[in-house]
């Protein structure tokens, strides 16, 4: 696999840093005398987090120096060493190094000081010196709890491991593991069926359960291992690789590795390829066994597949010797040759037992043990079955969309600002500087007269022009034009188009058109789906096109504008529109609407939207038109943003995608309605008005409406809609603020107008559930949260021109 | 779907390991710290824990302690994330009851290995 | 080395509860969730929100909602006062984590229960739903509820005092006829 891991160095770098913030800020506080455990282990983790990330991401400077530090400061947590004076100001230093370490990393560039020199060479002076006994009694223990019969076995291995380095490295050699698994292994989540699997790629395999006695049906325990096996391998390993195999479970095992002259005829039997459904299949200990070596697919049969019988059951009926466990077996599974192999002793799982988790342990040493022709007839069945087993087909497709459109919210995180946005930031922060200079000195006067009062406010007033021009100058180095999104889209047509035998010219506008780099990241797969649907689906093949005196040559275009604070983009195709009459078929035979149900064309074709619809025959290799479009307009609604659809049989398909500009801050109005404090996005918002009592008409139904120069504009009494106490409970005591409520207008009745500032949007899903009329909550300066209006679903809330909109 | 949980403190080793494992084809959570993951294991069964060893609110070995200690953990695979610099830890750990470890540093594709080897 | 393992294997943990009152009951909550204890703060009240939605407050930037467990329960409520704690507790929901407060009258403990102590909540059959009850055990003869922190989450009714009361005498009544068995 191939994974860039620079893409992650850039949090590394910002982790990095704070930790070395955490780690200075504990040093400084530290005092030697009085040593505060937990502190000491701060510092250490944010030393050894350094040095995992820096090593892993291949930064050998910064992990090469961290290690010292990790090491002795390794030892001052576990009381071996005192910590020193010395040791916390060489400390200090080694951040001071790191950090510029750091810095020379984010910057490409080299660093190299001779204090990094002096340094090391002191932490190595340091370590050198011995610290207390404590430490080598503890390593002598630890050394001695290797059994007495690894230590035989590491002399015998030594000299095999001669006889290893001689042989050249193209030369098989044959060798021979006798494992005799510890009683527990099973109990560490260690399962030897792992470890066979492993060996099994390593080259020629063949196993054989060795002759031990096992407890009795009343004693036998289901997580107690009491089966050993020995294993017979040619391969061109060295015996490191396969020590590796075992690594884990050394030291509670016995193992020992032989090495054996090599025997034609011996091989033949072991290694032998042949199906086993032949007769020499009944000798005895000879292999049964035939596996498709190194297919990871066998494995998986190994460990999902088998799982699927309930061995336990059949072992348990007929709990007998190797014969009825093999007829048994048979049963269950496949016809294949009999076990002359004694079996292990399989119990029934008690009721507590019944975790499940004991069976796939003893199936796969079952299995080891039974037979692995079995595994291999599933596993010519159908190879992706044994992992499929647990989720649907149907179900898989899903989350396979769901994972492509998920995809990008991990990408990198860095930002590549063009060199005008700093400029223009620079130049911002000296009229900030100017201006708190002048601020200054009012602040130093003795008194404050007239005019002194005057220059305060209007420095005052200079000083919230710049916090906000600052603010807005931040905010659009987060912001990166759209073509980053579409210039995947060339290729992808070409390549699809080509597939497809179709002929596509795509059109490009607005792609300058910036938007904010997360909102890029999480948009740009929901515009593949819509892309590759549009080529797929819409844009006919030549002839069809040319038989409807279209030219042969369909178009796309994706189009990108600003439209007050969001962006609108748009993915227009001539092809043949959508087929309404067949949507209308399926959502009707899937009873999300009924036949009886009167639903113009637009709100039909809308039906795609909803979850699971597809009118995809088949779902070909390009999702069919429907496949997924429920995941992508819930995509864009988590962004806050909408998705339209609208289609014209034999003329095209345009979906017109709004979004906002960015996820974090919006220009809110505060408004007042009784006690509680609401923020209205100001980009909704027209205008702001008093209005008298007879621009307040009724219309039917209960629906008040405005009337407004030539309009009548619907009308939401916001304290009705949220239950609050409101002071004006009539439109002519409050202030009606005039707003968009999608292309359209709507009046929003509140007690009073406050403050207009920009708000950073908190969402409230994260810990509670979405409320209708609120998009999201934002902090206020005071620290109380206040929640964001969110006009479209409160006129919804309001009953004011509701669509039904079938995909909620 | 195989679920595995990766925990670490660290940011970035952490996107690394849940990207790396995503990439191939396994659903991925992450935890911050021993009690996150212990959390989330208790709300969630995964087929495998990825866990690093100096953590903050809870460590390593005590959210393998805990988790062998649970019906639903008691055969699934631990995996420690160690350094080769700590042979003691791994002793530990083992006593605790984790299956086997991860030597940092890595590359994608030993940790990918290593949970093939364990996932089959 | 050998059987180190078996020491861990052995499955019965002691969980750590932290125990709070509410009326005259008292509850508790898996420590392993809680993330901290604070006083009653305002909120800021959520628009047609149920009842026992108190409201949302900003913690350290994140916005948390406040549940008062007296109204879930329906319990008679109490005015907040300075006594008054709000226990935030971290919960896990698939693969996310979601942070609630909520409000009880007061914190009294932290106790351990060992696994097996831990009596099951008895089947009333249809007529309560007490899936919210993780299950009973006494501590100095006071029976103590020890809640599943995920039925926090929902918004359904739980079962009012009287009925939960009888259910606990029921309970008791159950539990002290098997003492003297």
């Amino acid at each position: 696999m191939d994974i860039d891991l620079s893409q992650f160095s850039q949090v590394f770098f910002e982790e990095s840093l704070e930790g070395l913030d955490i780690m200075e800020s504990e040093l400084l506080e530290i005092n030697i005398d009085n040593l505060n455990h937990e502190s000491i282990n701060t510092i250490f983790r944010a030393a050894h987090s350094i040095k995992g990330g820096s090593a892993t991401f291949g930064f050998n400077q910064v992990a090469n120096f961290t290690h010292l530090l990790e090491t002795l400061l390794d030892d001052i947590r576990d009381g071996k060493r005192q910590l020193s004076a010395l040791h916390v100001d060489m400390l200090l230093q080694s951040v001071d190094i790191l950090r510029a370490m750091i810095d020379a990393l984010m910057n490409d560039s080299e660093y190299q000081s001779e204090q990094l020199q002096s340094l090391s060479a002191q932490f190595e002076q340091q370590l050198a010196q011995q610290p207390t006994s404590e430490q080598s009694e503890q390593l002598l223990e630890a050394n001695t709890q290797e059994s007495e019969a690894q230590e035989t076995n590491t002399q015998e291995t030594s000299t095999e491991e001669k006889a290893q380095l001689d042989a050249a490295d193209t030369q098989a050699t044959l060798w021979q593991i006798r494992f005799v698994p510890g009683v527990d292994i099973l109990r560490c989540g260690n399962d030897p069926s792992y470890m066979f699997t492993e060996l099994q790629q390593l080259g020629k395999y063949h196993i054989k359960l060795n002759d031990v006695s096992y407890p009795g049906f009343d004693d036998f325990d289901p997580e107690v291992c009491s089966l050993q096996w020995t294993i017979t391998l040619l391969t061109d390993s060295p015996l490191d690789r396969l020590k590796e195999v075992f690594e884990w479970v050394e030291d509670e095992c016995q193992l020992d590795y032989l090495t054996l002259e090599r025997n034609p005829e011996q091989e033949a039997t072991w290694f032998s390829q042949q199906p086993s459904q032949t007769a020499e299949a009944n000798n005895n200990d000879q292999a049964t066994e035939q596996l498709d070596l190194g297919a990871t697919e066998t494995s998986n049969a190994n460990t999902d597949g088998i799982a699927e019988f309930d061995f336990s059951q059949a072992v348990a009926e007929a709990f007998n010797f190797d014969d009825e466990i093999t007829s048994s077996l048979n049963d269950a599974i496949e016809p294949s040759a009999p076990i002359k192999e004694p079996s292990a002793k399989l119990s029934k799982p008690s009721a507590q037992q019944e975790q499940a988790s004991t069976a796939p342990a003893n199936n796969s040493l079952l299995a080891e043990v039974a037979d692995l022709t079995v595994i291999q007839a599933i596993d010519a069945d159908n190879p992706t079955q044994a992992t499929s087993t647990n989720d649907g087909a149907a179900k898989q497709t899903s989350t396979a969309t769901k994972q492509a459109v998920t995809k990008t919210s991990e990408s990198s995180s860095t930002i590549r600002v063009g060199i005008n946005k700093v400029d223009q930031l620079i130049n911002m922060v000296g009229e900030l500087i100017i201006t708190q200079a002048m601020l200054g000195q009012i602040g130093q006067q003795e008194t404050i007269d007239d005019d002194m009062m005057l220059d305060l406010r209007m420095g005052l007033e200079q000083l919230s022009n710049h916090t906000r021009e600052l603010q807005e100058s931040v905010m659009k180095i987060r912001m990166l034009p759209i073509s980053f999104a579409f210039n995947r889209f060339p290729r992808l047509i070409h390549d699809i188009s080509k597939q497809l035998g179709k002929k596509v010219d795509l059109v490009f506008n607005g792609e300058e058109t910036e938007l904010d780099k997360t909102v890029m990241e999480k948009i740009v797969d929901p515009l593949v789906h819509l892309v590759r649907n549009a080529l797929d689906h819409g844009i006919e093949m030549p002839e069809v096109r040319r038989a409807q005196g279209k030219s042969e040559m369909g178009t796309i275009s994706l189009n990108a504008y600003h439209r007050g604070g969001a962006i609108i983009i748009e993915i227009i195709d001539d092809g043949a529109g959508l087929n309404t009459k067949k949507i209308r078929a399926i959502a009707e035979q899937k009873q999300l609407i009924s036949a009886s149900d009167n639903l113009a064309d637009d709100e039909i074709n809308q039906l795609i939207f909803h979850p699971g619809f597809t009118t995809a025959d088949e779902v070909s290799d390009l999702s069919g038109r429907g496949v997924g479009m429920d995941v992508v307009k819930r995509n864009i609604t988590d962004l806050n943003g909408t998705i339209n659809l609208q289609s014209q049989s034999g003329q095209g398909c345009k979906i017109t995608i709004n979004l906002p500009l960015t996820l974090a801050i919006l220009d809110g109005q505060l408004v007042r309605i009784g006690e509680h404090i609401y923020v209205v996005p100001l980009v909704a918002i027209h205008e702001s008005l008093q209005v008298t009592a007879n621009q307040v008409n009724q219309l039917g139904n209960n629906q008040e409406v405005i009337h407004l120069r030539e309009e009548f504009i619907p009308l939401v009494r916001i304290y009705q809609q949220f239950n609050h106490a409101p002071d004006a409970k009539q439109p002519q005591d409050g202030i009606v603020m005039i707003v968009d409520n999608n292309d359209k207008k709507v009046g929003l009745l509140v007690d009073e107008l406050l403050s207009q500032q920009q708000v950073v949007i908190k969402n409230l899903e994260d810990n509670y559930t979405k409320i209708a009329g609120v998009s999201g909550a934002t902090i206020l300066g005071d620290g109380t949260v206040a929640l964001i209006i969110d006009v479209n679903s409160l006129a919804q809330l309001a009953g004011i021109g509701v669509n039904k909109d079938h995909a909620a | 779907m195989k679920k595995i949980l990766a925990v670490d403190d660290s940011t970035s080793m952490r996107q690394m390991v849940s990207f790396t494992l995503k990439t191939a084809g396994y659903e991925v959570a992450e935890a911050a710290d021993g009690q996150e993951a212990l959390l989330l294991a208790k709300a969630n069964q995964f087929d495998l824990v990825i866990s690093d060893i100096n953590m903050p609110v809870m460590d390593g070995i005590t959210l393998i302690k805990e988790l062998r200690a649970l019906d639903a953990y008691k055969f699934v695979p631990l995996l420690m994330l160690t350094t080769e610099s700590s042979p003691e830890k791994k002793q530990e750990g083992r006593a605790a009851g984790a299956t086997g470890w991860i030597v940092k540093p890595f590359n994608p594709d030993q940790l990918l290995a290593t949970a093939r080897k364990v996932l089959g | 080395m050998t059987h180190q393992q078996s020491q861990a294997s052995q499955g019965n943990v002691n969980q750590q509860y932290l125990t709070f009152v509410m009326g005259r009951e008292e509850y508790g909550v898996e420590i392993l969730c809680v993330q901290e204890i604070r006083g009653w703060q305002n909120t800021t009240v959520l628009p047609n929100a149920p009842a026992h939605i108190k409201g949302v407050i900003n913690l350290r930037g994140i916005i948390v909602p406040i549940i008062d467990l007296r109204q879930r329960f329906g319990i008679e409520e109490l005015s907040y006062g300075p006594t008054t704690v709000v226990i935030v507790v971290k919960i896990a929901v698939e693969k996310q984590f979601k942070v609630i407060g909520i409000v009880v009258d007061a914190v009294s403990d932290v106790i351990i229960v060992d696994d097996d102590e831990l009596r099951a909540t008895p089947d009333f059959g249809l007529e309560t739903d007490i899936r919210f009850i993780k299950g009973l055990t006494s501590i100095n003869d006071n029976m103590v509820i020890l809640l599943d922190v995920h039925m926090l989450l929902g918004n359904e009714m739980l079962p009012s005092a009287s009925q939960l009361s009888s259910i606990i005498n029921q309970l008791e009544i159950d539990s002290s006829a098997t003492e003297s068995e």
